[in-house]
């Protein structure tokens, strides 16, 4: 025998209040996080961050531990490697980056290149005079500004170093809750196909994440040792770097490779000694292209790659460097829903 | 093992949320540490009289479990009258289809009575059975047994209407 149902006016105004509270909540959120771009950059890179530890999360839990206790454990040990490759390396990365820094601003060097550029200036007619050294100027003070933000503003540094583990290790510890606790706000019509998006976003930007990092140590590995080999300057600095803008499609292989050929260049002035430093580029693409992006791929969020490009570029323009970094997840989140919602409209028969 | 994890583990489970889970034929003969690995995966969901669950047609990506309250398993016929199959109430489950990938709802199931569901997805349910053999086997087997009594069930209602069918039809011979 059930209960009288409550009045109509009574369910509607439950109705609205239901619908109407999480999407208000949502308006809100957003709200701050057009105020606090930096916050939200940092719970994002968290948030990515966190599908690295997902696996030994989980290995821990099926040895019997709770997430508790494994994200304790996990951290401990992190923190320790994190600890020790610190203590050792940025005494030596910082060395290099301030004379990399120095050595690239040295004026004889930039009126070196505004010599040569001048002169292919001189051989192409079509081209306003002053063209390609203003482009190159340009460039080049970007790139200094960056690596001058990154080495220089110890403030903002900190502050990712210190509060991005924070939200990390909370974020792995109770992300399947928030996860649970998003879910109970959707109306049961809907509740299936929005776990099934979260499901979708969760299993390909983690096999994403996942394969980026390790395709990034690899080229990082390969190009450290391969500019060691070939005497380039500064090699572990200028390797990390080359790993490091692998993370960034199609722009990132070649912007990581021409402070290599630069700083080679900038040591003997030869242009056949630049040789040897492309030879090392082109066999880490080749072992890259052959071995470790289909590693990545088979894993990737299948995007256009024009859809990358302007990602990157939207990304770039509006965060700078980390925004070219975060760009590719955030880009693929939004075509997973756009994809799950499209697919979920043909296939479900919504009814209330 | 338990003894060596001791200082980190908790109450799995509390008691009641114990009962009413071993309450349910799929997940009866299962461990504590079973059943709070099971509970973590399942999503509490109300429903109102007259709400459609799911609908023929939608895809299997969940099974449901009744927690209170009565649904209604529907069919439609060609002239789009709908026929209920059976209706089911607390402890039983439906959208068993789900376990199977990439399959449709065959039926639509539709609230008759203010129920509450637990509700169980299907790519979290593999996931627990790949690192829980144990535990697959144990669910699998209620699975198997549940579906089973169904059959049988529905063995013997064609059966019924088999022999209606002769009856009516020697009648009408008469």
């Amino acid at each position: 025998m059930t209960e009288e149902s409550p009045p109509t006016e009574t369910r509607l105004i439950a109705k609205i209040i239901r619908y109407v509270t999480p999407a208000m909540a949502l308006l809100i959120m957003a709200f701050f996080a057009f105020q606090l771009p930096r916050i939200v950059a940092m719970i994002f890179l968290a948030y990515l961050l966190s599908y690295v530890f997902r696996p030994f999360i989980q290995l821990l839990e099926y040895r019997g531990f709770t997430r508790s206790s494994a994200t304790i454990i996990l951290f401990t040990a992190g923190g320790i490697v994190a600890g020790i490759l610190l203590w050792a390396g940025i005494p030596m990365l910082w060395d290099q980056g301030q004379a990399l820094q120095q050595r690239l601003a040295e004026r004889n060097f930039t009126e070196m290149v505004q010599g040569y550029l001048r002169e292919i200036e001189n051989q192409l007619n079509f081209l306003p005079r002053g063209t390609l050294v203003n482009q190159v100027d340009f460039a080049y003070s970007w790139i200094l500004d960056q690596i001058g933000r990154i080495l220089g503003n110890i403030y903002v540094f900190l502050e990712y170093l210190i509060i991005v583990p924070f939200m990390l290790y909370f974020i792995i510890r109770d992300g399947h809750l928030f996860k649970r606790a998003m879910l109970s706000c959707v109306p049961n019509a809907f509740f299936e196909m929005s776990f099934n998006l979260f499901y979708k976003i969760d299993e390909k930007l983690g096999g994403y994440i996942r394969g980026i990092i390790f395709e990034s140590l690899i080229i990082a590995a390969l190009n450290i040792v391969g500019f060691w080999i070939v005497d380039v300057p500064y090699a572990t600095i200028i390797g990390l770097f080359a790993g490091f803008c692998n993370i960034v499609p199609y722009i990132g292989p070649i912007a990581g490779g021409i402070p290599a050929l630069v700083v080679k260049f900038v040591e003997n002035q030869v242009f056949l000694e630049l040789l040897p430093v492309l030879i090392v580029l082109a066999v880490v693409q080749l072992i890259d292209n052959v071995w470790a992006k289909p590693f990545v791929m088979s894993r990737s969020m299948d995007m256009h790659p024009l859809l990358i490009i302007l990602a990157v570029v939207a990304g770039g323009k509006l965060y700078g460097v980390l925004g070219m970094v975060l760009s590719i997840p955030l880009a693929s989140i939004l075509v997973v829903v756009l994809g799950e919602l499209n697919w979920a409209i043909r296939n479900y028969r919504f009814q209330a | 093992m338990n003894s060596l994890l001791s200082p980190f583990n908790d109450e799995p489970i509390n008691s009641d949320q114990k009962e009413l889970l071993q309450s349910i034929p799929l997940f009866k003969n299962l461990s504590l540490e079973q059943l709070a690995e099971i509970s973590e995966l399942l999503y509490e969901r109300d429903y109102r009289t007259g709400e459609i669950v799911h609908s023929a047609g939608d895809p299997a990506t969940a099974l449901y479990i009744i927690v209170s309250g009565e649904v209604e398993i529907i069919v439609e016929d060609d002239s789009g009258q709908e026929n209920e199959l059976a209706c089911l109430d607390e402890g039983e489950f439906f959208g068993e289809r789900a376990l199977s990938k990439n399959l449709e709802r065959t039926a639509t199931a539709k609230i008759h009575d203010d129920a509450v569901l637990l509700v169980l997805f299907r790519q979290e349910l593999l996931e627990l059975f790949q690192r829980d053999k144990d535990l697959a086997v144990v669910v699998l087997s209620n699975l198997v047994e549940v579906l089973g009594d169904r059959l049988q069930s529905a063995n013997y209602t064609i059966q019924e209407l088999m022999n209606q069918q002769n009856q009516t039809e020697e009648s009408e011979g008469d």
